[in-house]
């Protein structure tokens, strides 16, 4: 029996790629490509595939709130995502949302397949290095507060515009920030922006 | 990415641009009032005044001006750690215990401004000050003295307290703009290198991803099928090739505009940072000298700025018979420079003038100098 399925990548090159791979199997069909996330849902309402296989960095929605919305409107076959980062932070909420898998692109086709066929089967397949790290590092260290300021420091907002839009004080802000520095061990807002993001946390 | 500490001069190495008018103002103020105070010892012809006091009193106002400079030139560069305040207090103290020794009052108003600049903000340090100069004054009221002297006397130090506590605070001022304007110029540097590194990151992983996907394929395909096999590897070979091109592009760094672009970025950067920025370029370069020089310019401001703290910077740019002469030079080169500061920027310039047998050579020339100099064969004909 075929296994139908779609195939979610931004990078032409690599989409490309994957689908040569993935015809070399014989009961593999690639039914449909796309390169946004948010082009993920209509294409699963009209092609009705047994296995997604997604990037999870991609333009207009990442893969995994890609997974979210599938699941949503009660799609039911298997969602294999894959991604260039080997930060654990995401493996959490990729996991939540409804995935079946996480791998790393870099995996090998041999590996790549099988995990197909083991998502297919009705197991979870991840990356076991990836794995040991979310073991390891455990949840994430800060708060849904700390976390909507790390944000909004992203976005280039300064201390006071961030303590008008949240109603808090920018002492307040400032506190928050230096406790987020701290519980990831960075000195600065711009490191602990990158280290939160590597993790997946932000 | 955090830069390596090595790179940062030490703050209090820097000389403090900008604020060099403002100090020299404020020490001009303390000078004079230190010279009429020094005057009026000398010449003060009060019997109560004997020759010990009036010693006192001289070394006790040249200790005050001179430690009101010292504390300044602290705050300036933003040390006020104990001693700082330490050294401040006594200064005070004996200022105004001088006004009983010698009924010096002149320089009342440097001891008013030291308090006001050593304790923060708010009301305690308004209440010192005014106790400051009651203090001092207090002898003007328990002795006789005239009227004019028991109203001047608090006005004026009043007065000279708050214009030298201005004038230190716009000092503080400065060097605070002049700091982050260096700042600015850093993050740029590193905004670069970061957008480099993260491009060839991209660009690496992808390459490997999509050719590792299409070998496998050919594996597959290999008993199977041999003429899909071939092809699979095929492209695998063009996206190999293609990454290649790609990575080449990248690291041969942005594409210049042309050098009078170039030359007006650099002014605008120099002005900014209070580097005086001098250019003679012959006018109708050819178009490859141009560009070598833009990038030049860019790769030799850059390094500047990473290691150096100058104050000028020259770009000469000449045109002698078969060939082209480029070279910068820029000062505040500090004294341990080697080729150290021959960095991948420099050595790839180095290696594609060398591949058009042109020359760089990039050292200090002594004097605190550094100089960036380019010899380039003129072209025969103009380069597409």
């Amino acid at each position: 029996m075929t296994i139908r399925m779609l195939i979610a990548e931004d990078i032409d090159l690599v989409a490309e790629a994957f689908e040569a791979l993935l015809s070399t199997v014989d009961d593999f069909e690639v039914v449909a490509r796309v390169n946004r996330g948010d082009a993920i849902a209509p294409a699963v309402s009209r092609h009705l595939p047994d296995l997604v296989l997604a990037d999870v960095d991609m333009p207009g929605c990442s893969g995994i709130e890609a997974t979210r919305q599938i699941r949503d409107i009660g799609y039911s076959g298997r969602v294999l995502l894959l991604t260039a980062l080997p930060g654990s932070g995401h493996l959490h909420s990729a996991l939540s949302v409804g995935a079946n898998g996480y791998l790393l692109k870099t995996t090998t086709g041999a590996r790549l397949i099988s995990a197909i066929r083991a998502v297919m089967a009705g197991h979870t397949a991840l990356d076991p290095e990836i794995a040991a790290d979310a073991l390891r590092t455990g949840p994430s260290p800060l708060t849904e507060r700390e976390l909507d300021i790390l944000r909004l420091v992203a976005a280039g907002r300064s201390t006071n515009q961030i303590a008008q839009e949240l109603y808090l004080s920018s002492g307040t802000v400032r506190n928050y920030l230096s406790t987020a520095m701290s519980k990831l061990q960075v000195d600065s807002r711009v490191n602990a922006i990158n280290k939160a993001r590597e993790q997946g946390w932000l | 990415m955090p830069h390596p500490a090595a790179h940062r001069t030490a703050p209090w190495r820097r000389r403090v641009k900008g604020t060099e008018g403002v100090l020299t103002t404020s020490a001009l103020v303390v000078g004079l009032l230190t010279l009429i105070a020094l005057i009026s010892l000398v010449t003060e012809t009060d019997p109560e005044l004997t020759p010990l006091r009036r010693i006192i009193g001289l070394v006790l106002v040249i200790a005050a001006s001179l430690g009101f400079l010292r504390l300044q030139s602290n705050l300036v560069r933003g040390v006020s750690d104990k001693h700082t305040r330490a050294e401040a207090y006594t200064l005070v103290a004996l200022g105004v215990v001088n006004i009983w020794i010698s009924f010096s009052w002149t320089m009342l108003g440097v001891s008013t401004a030291t308090t006001l600049l050593i304790l923060r903000r708010g009301v305690l340090r308004y209440l010192a000050a005014a106790s400051t100069i009651m203090l001092g004054c207090l002898e003007l009221f328990i002795n006789p003295n005239s009227d004019v002297a028991r109203v001047g006397v608090p006005l004026v130090s009043l007065l000279v307290a708050f214009v030298l506590q201005t004038l230190t605070q716009l000092a503080q001022a400065l060097r605070e703009l002049w700091l982050s304007q260096e700042e600015l110029a850093r993050l740029r540097v590193d905004d670069e290198r970061e957008r480099i590194s993260r491009d060839l990151h991209d660009l690496i992983g992808r390459t490997l991803v999509a050719t590792s996907l299409r070998q496998q394929a050919a594996l597959h395909l290999l008993d199977r099928d041999t003429t899909k096999a071939r092809a699979q590897l095929e492209s695998a070979h063009e996206t190999i090739a293609a990454g290649q091109a790609q990575l080449r592009k990248l690291t041969q760094g942005p594409v210049s505009v042309g050098l009078e672009h170039e030359v007006a970025a650099t002014e605008l950067l120099c002005q900014r940072l209070g580097v005086e920025f001098t250019h003679n370029v012959e006018a109708a370069l050819p178009a490859a000298v141009d560009q070598w020089a833009a990038r030049l310019l860019r790769e030799a401001v850059t390094n500047m700025l990473k290691h150096s703290s100058p104050r000028h910077c020259e770009l000469l740019v000449q045109l002698t018979g078969h060939s082209a002469t480029i070279s910068i030079t820029n000062d505040g080169c500090p004294p341990a420079t080697s080729s150290m500061h021959n960095g991948t920027g420099i050595g790839h310039l180095r290696s594609q003038l060398d591949a058009i047998g042109g020359t760089l050579d990039s050292a200090p020339i002594g004097h605190g100098q550094y100089r960036v100099k380019a010899h380039i064969a003129k072209p025969t004909q103009e380069t597409p």
